[in-house]
């Protein structure tokens, strides 16, 4: 793995932010919106109902924590599908990139991104409803690694599926993670869940996460367990998803998917 | 390079089919072949994009298979048919290249090849605003970033117009002159081949059908067209060619085709004259790689037949 080439990765990213007003929309506008369209609904739910403040937290924090893993999900994969709408793809892998270095590039600036989302949600949130997410203190760091981690698994695992199988699930990069939306129990408890479900629910990294930052909102408590189970879910997802990547690219240059892509 | 047994298969459909050939360095080795041959397909073989059902591919005494990571970065690529990401600026996109190729001093690197590519103007252009001829250009400045001393070439002039796919000939002969690298160039133009390269092979249906130098393969063929537009009644001319049994066409009124060996011409011509059947314009078309292509072709086709 060289240094250089994943800096060729970060800078093809970066000029292409520049010259990309829809990517500048996609980091800030979208998740803005939904963060106000959420905050307005979580308060007059939290007027009406006289449920307190909590629903405003809970729904807020779910709201700015899922963006993380959907937006570095999406970044990860989208940023391989634009180098196959511009026929790019040939003269990269014909390079000596290693794909190793490819995803490593596009998990370097899908972080620097939400960061920055990060950054301003949680400024308008404070402004506009009183909430910031550091209300869930130092579990943050925790929740924010482990989230991280699962948007890199599932931006790999999508990635992988589109070198093998071509171009005919290039929505897999956008819509896929709607399937795990509901299951990581984002807006509401796991037990809210048809029981079946729960046991799937909680394999996934995110359901212990927003579970986890629920107790932290709930009952100050920092939730140990939860944050050990999502780091072990995370590291074992990892490892699995690291021989599928691989097994997907060996495979697309056996049945030659990878030279045909870009056609 | 060194390329023994090159087979690939993918499910029923044999694309390669046991191939062999080598490419000396400053050696310009042609692929010829009509659509489906396999040129393509041994391409990205060779750059490691497609993995060889069997065979081996040795580069710089290297086996890519192995040293795949070694071996990319002494070779290059460009092709008519891939580009770069269109917001980016041409220099933008050279700047990407350079850092995955490791090159040092980048910027000046991505100066002198836009220089002598003569796109400098084009350096802050949107690469998506260029016109093919333009970017043919620039994706040979990529192809040259890391001073390969190997470059595979897959029909880099296609979709050009004649103008500039000469201009980008001359480019090309000029590097391989001054830089001494050796090439792998694909092309369905029989002249563009004829005229690039040292040795070209036929492919057809995944199998080499030929190969030999662009001179020795048109000698294949030892007929000529003679083509004439003469002055004298027509039964006269089709009369004098009959009596000396030469196989011909007149497909307008004064004007013929004969097919003839070469050295036939000139008597052919003498007699003709002799017989007073004045000539008032005179071509002679000597066999080329389209001639030795289709006699191949025709060849394996009714030697198929015949088996069945």
């Amino acid at each position: 793995m060289k240094i250089q080439r994943i800096k060729g990765i970060l800078a093809q990213n970066f000029f292409n932010i520049k010259h990309s007003l829809e990517d500048v929309f996609d980091t800030f506008f979208f998740p803005v919106m939904d963060m106000i369209m959420f905050g307005l609904t979580a308060t007059y739910i939290a007027g009406v109902g006289k449920t307190g403040g909590n629903i405003v937290a809970f729904l807020l924090s779910g709201l700015i924590l899922w963006n993380i893993v959907w937006r570095a999900q999406q970044d990860m994969s989208m940023a391989f599908l634009r180098n196959v709408w511009n026929r790019n793809i040939l003269n990269l892998f014909s390079s000596p990139l290693l794909p190793s270095e490819f995803i490593l590039g596009t998990m370097i600036v899908g972080l620097i991104k939400i960061i920055f989302t990060l950054a301003i949600v949680t400024l308008l949130s404070s402004a506009l409803y009183s909430f910031s997410i550091f209300s869930v203190g130092l579990s943050l760091v925790p929740f924010f690694v482990n989230l991280i981690l699962f948007a890199w698994v599932l931006g790999i695992f999508i990635t992988g599926f589109i070198i093998r199988y071509g171009m005919r699930i290039q929505s897999f990069a956008w819509s896929m993670i709607a399937l795990f939306n509901p299951l990581s129990a984002v807006f509401y408890p796991v037990s809210a869940l048809p029981h079946f479900l729960q046991k799937i629910s909680w394999l996934l990294p995110t359901a212990h996460i927003f579970e986890g930052t629920r107790s932290v909102l709930t009952n100050q408590q920092i939730p140990v367990e939860h944050i050990l189970w999502a780091l072990g879910l995370n590291i074992v997802y990892l490892f699995l998803v690291s021989l599928f990547f691989n097994r997907m690219f060996e495979k697309a240059r056996e049945n030659g998917k990878l030279a045909k892509i870009e056609t | 390079m060194e390329v023994k047994n090159l087979t690939k298969i993918f499910g029923n459909f044999t694309a390669v089919d046991n191939i062999s050939f080598s490419i000396e360095k400053g050696e310009i080795l042609g692929f010829l072949g009509p659509n489906g041959a396999g040129k393509t397909t041994t391409i990205t073989m060779l750059l490691g994009l497609t993995k060889p059902t069997k065979g081996e591919i040795n580069i710089f005494g290297l086996d890519l298979a192995d040293n795949r990571e070694a071996v990319l970065q002494k070779i290059n690529f460009a092709t008519a048919y891939s580009s770069f990401m269109g917001r980016l600026t041409v220099f933008e996109n050279l700047y990407v290249f350079s850092q995955l190729y490791g090159i040092e001093n980048p910027r000046e690197k991505i100066r002198s090849l836009l220089d002598e590519f003569e796109v400098y103007k084009l350096r802050d252009s949107a690469t998506q605003s260029l016109s093919s001829g333009e970017l043919t250009r620039v994706s040979l400045c990529k192809a040259l970033l890391n001073e390969p001393r190997l470059l595979l070439l897959d029909e880099p002039t296609a979709s050009l117009d004649p103008e500039i796919a000469n201009k980008v000939r001359d480019l090309l002969c000029t590097i391989r002159r001054e830089k001494n690298i050796s090439m792998l160039y694909t092309s369905h133009n029989m002249e563009e081949i004829t005229r690039m390269c040292d040795k070209v092979i036929f492919l057809n249906h995944g199998k080499i059908v030929a190969a030999d130098t662009p001179l020795n393969l048109t000698r294949m063929i030892e007929k000529s067209h003679l083509k004439l537009t003469f002055d004298a009644p027509l039964e006269k001319a089709k009369n004098f060619l009959k009596s000396r049994g030469l196989e011909f066409e007149i497909p307008q009124p004064n004007y013929l085709e004969i097919v003839l060996n070469e050295r036939e011409i000139g008597e052919v011509l003498t007699q003709l004259a002799r017989n007073g059947i004045s000539i008032t314009d005179i071509n002679i078309e000597k066999p080329n790689l389209e001639d030795v292509f289709l006699k191949i072709a025709s060849s394996k086709k009714e030697n198929e037949d015949t088996k069945n």
